[in-house]
């Protein structure tokens, strides 16, 4: 192979590999309707449970930093991505940040109502709850959020 | 967005003076990307020097510790200056605005950053430093207390000088990681391939690659301390590689990896004596080390009978090999022209990107090895984490197939 043809063939493949390499989503997304696309990427890591982002967001507007907020819920302990109790206490606990986030529910489902000691505020999604010396102060149609009673 | 982009200036402008300091040779796009990155890089040390000295995150600790620094280290402030440019530049910085348009549309929406990254930032940054008593006690898995923490102190130093936690704003850390090494990366292809446009060119080929994909996830430093590292020490940078190296090993694990990794690729380039120089990378890697056997922070893949495992999974390889086979590393298309190329140019690959070349296959041994290691399902590891491992050293790898295809100029002059 002579030198020019190397050299044209060196061209080719890096130009292969540049268009190989090439993210069109880079450019398309300046023609995407953004508040939509905006929309869907921020419900995106709470799909699986509808109405909890809400919920949660619900019961940071009525806690304060350092408050301890127990989560209660029926659903069962399962991985991390199948929409069960780890699936919404992992996502609750970065939405109250500032708050010290408590489970309710250990291995196997097992209750743990000892962590309501350390609890100053009880979210239950979708559940309804009384807890002694707690008090019902918001309700959504998605659950309810009890503050230990003064 | 203007407190975060004002924070990252300022810290780009810290780290040109000290991109300055450990790389003489540095100028122009070169010196800013190190700048860049150096400068993140900075800011990250900076809060964990902080709370190790138990001074709280304030917006003034903060800028009296970086400015001061600089300050010293500053002989005297001369901007870089841009000279050469070339049309496929602008190709590069259409796509990188896109980019910018993705990174920042929403509060990051990976799980990872939900769950880890971001969580355990915003747990410091409530705290105004690093809560051990929350790494500790953290409730539900999914945390890997025991990470090391650029990532999230980066996190911490826009929120610092926001004055709070913006999720949307923190994207804005994968454009600064992917300027960084792009621009780090068009200089030193023009300087090797003598041509302005060869450089553009290379930079905008590797954009997708150092952009990465995973907004608020440790992916995009680690492709950018970690390639930038690889491709400073082959050039001689040995200072400011092996800072970058450190950097690498300040953010993720895989970064520890790079620095045996790129040991072994200069030992086998017979550069033995440049192993000794990549001393930096150990004092800035080794803190968080220690800090994290102090605290009693657990390695999940350190658990249990490591023996043991690796022992299971050596009796049968095949499921190892085969949960291989069926990931997806990335585009097909992009290795299958990267394979054609590299067929075409493998003399020379071989014969002068040994250092390269061998550092990149040690780090993919120690990603297998980790396999080998793991607690959790073989299968489901691999599936979920392959297509991150192999793009940590893509960039590397492409850079040096790139630039051995495209004509060298300096040889026709």
């Amino acid at each position: 192979m002579s030198a020019v043809s190397r050299r044209a063939l060196g061209i080719l493949l890096a130009i292969a590999i540049a268009a190989a390499a090439f993210q069109p989503f880079y450019l398309r997304i300046y023609v995407i309707d953004r508040a939509r696309f905006a929309a869907s990427l921020t419900e995106l890591p709470y799909w699986k449970l509808p109405g909890m982002r809400q919920f949660i967001l619900q019961v940071r507007a009525r806690t304060r930093d350092g408050d301890a907020v127990a989560i209660a819920s029926p659903l069962h302990r399962a991985p991390l991505w199948q929409g069960g109790y780890d699936y919404l206490f992992a996502r609750a606990r970065y939405l109250l940040g500032g708050r010290l986030v408590v489970p309710l529910v250990g291995e196997g489902d097992k209750p743990q109502p000892e962590n309501v000691r350390m609890a100053t505020h009880v979210a239950c999604f979708r559940c309804e709850l009384t807890v002694p010396g707690f008090v019902e102060i918001w309700r959504s149609r998605d659950g309810v959020l009890l503050r230990r009673a003064r | 967005m203007i407190a975060e982009v004002a924070a990252l200036l300022l810290a780009a402008a810290a780290g040109v003076v000290l991109a300055r300091r450990l790389d003489r040779a540095a100028a122009g796009t070169l010196l800013i990307g190190e700048g860049i990155l150096f400068g993140i890089g900075f800011a990250a040390v900076v809060l964990l020097a902080l709370s190790i000295a138990g001074v709280p995150w304030t917006r003034t600790a903060v800028l009296v510790a970086m400015i001061g620094t600089a300050a010293v280290l500053a002989r005297r402030f001369a901007p870089p200056s841009l000279r050469a440019f070339s049309p496929i530049d602008v190709v590069t910085l259409v796509l990188l605005a896109g980019y910018t348009r993705f990174a920042t549309m929403a509060p990051l929406w990976e799980f990872d950053y939900i769950g880890d990254f971001g969580l355990k930032g915003r747990a410091f940054f409530e705290a105004r430093a690093i809560d051990w008593h929350f790494l500790q006690t953290v409730f539900v898995g999914g945390v890997h207390p025991d990470y090391p923490p650029l990532l999230l102190l980066a996190f911490d130093f826009l929120a610092i000088s926001r004055g709070a936690w913006d999720d949307a704003a923190q994207g804005l850390l994968n454009v600064a990681f992917a300027l960084g090494l792009l621009l780090v990366v068009r200089h030193l292809a023009a300087e090797e391939t003598g041509s302005t446009h060869a450089g553009a060119f290379v930079a905008a080929a590797l954009l997708p690659l150092a952009a990465s994909p995973w907004i608020g996830l440790a992916e995009a430093p680690l492709v950018a301390f970690g390639t930038a590292a690889l491709l400073l020490l082959r050039r001689g940078s040995v200072a400011a590689g092996a800072v970058m190296l450190g950097l690498a090993a300040l953010t993720k694990n895989e970064g520890l990896a790079l620095i045996v990794a790129a040991a072994v690729g200069l030992a086998a380039a017979k550069r033995a004596r440049d192993v000794a120089r990549l001393w930096p990378a150990a004092a800035i890697a080794l803190p968080w080390l220690v800090l994290r056997a102090v605290h009693h922070l657990h390695t999940d893949l350190a658990e249990g009978s490591v023996g043991t495992r690796i022992a299971g999974h050596l009796r049968d390889p095949k499921l190892l090999f085969d949960a291989l086979a069926a990931s997806r590393p990335g585009r097909p298309f992009f290795w299958m022209a990267m394979a054609v190329a590299a067929a075409i140019v493998i003399r020379p690959l071989l014969a002068r990107e040994r250092f390269v070349l061998v550092a990149v296959a040690a780090q993919l041994a120690v990603y297998i090895a980790a396999y080998l290691a793991s607690p959790y399902d073989v299968p489901w590891h691999v599936r979920w984490s392959w297509e991150r491992l192999i793009s940590h050293v893509a960039p590397a790898l492409t850079y040096v197939v790139l630039v051995k295809l495209l004509p060298d100029r300096r040889a026709a002059a």
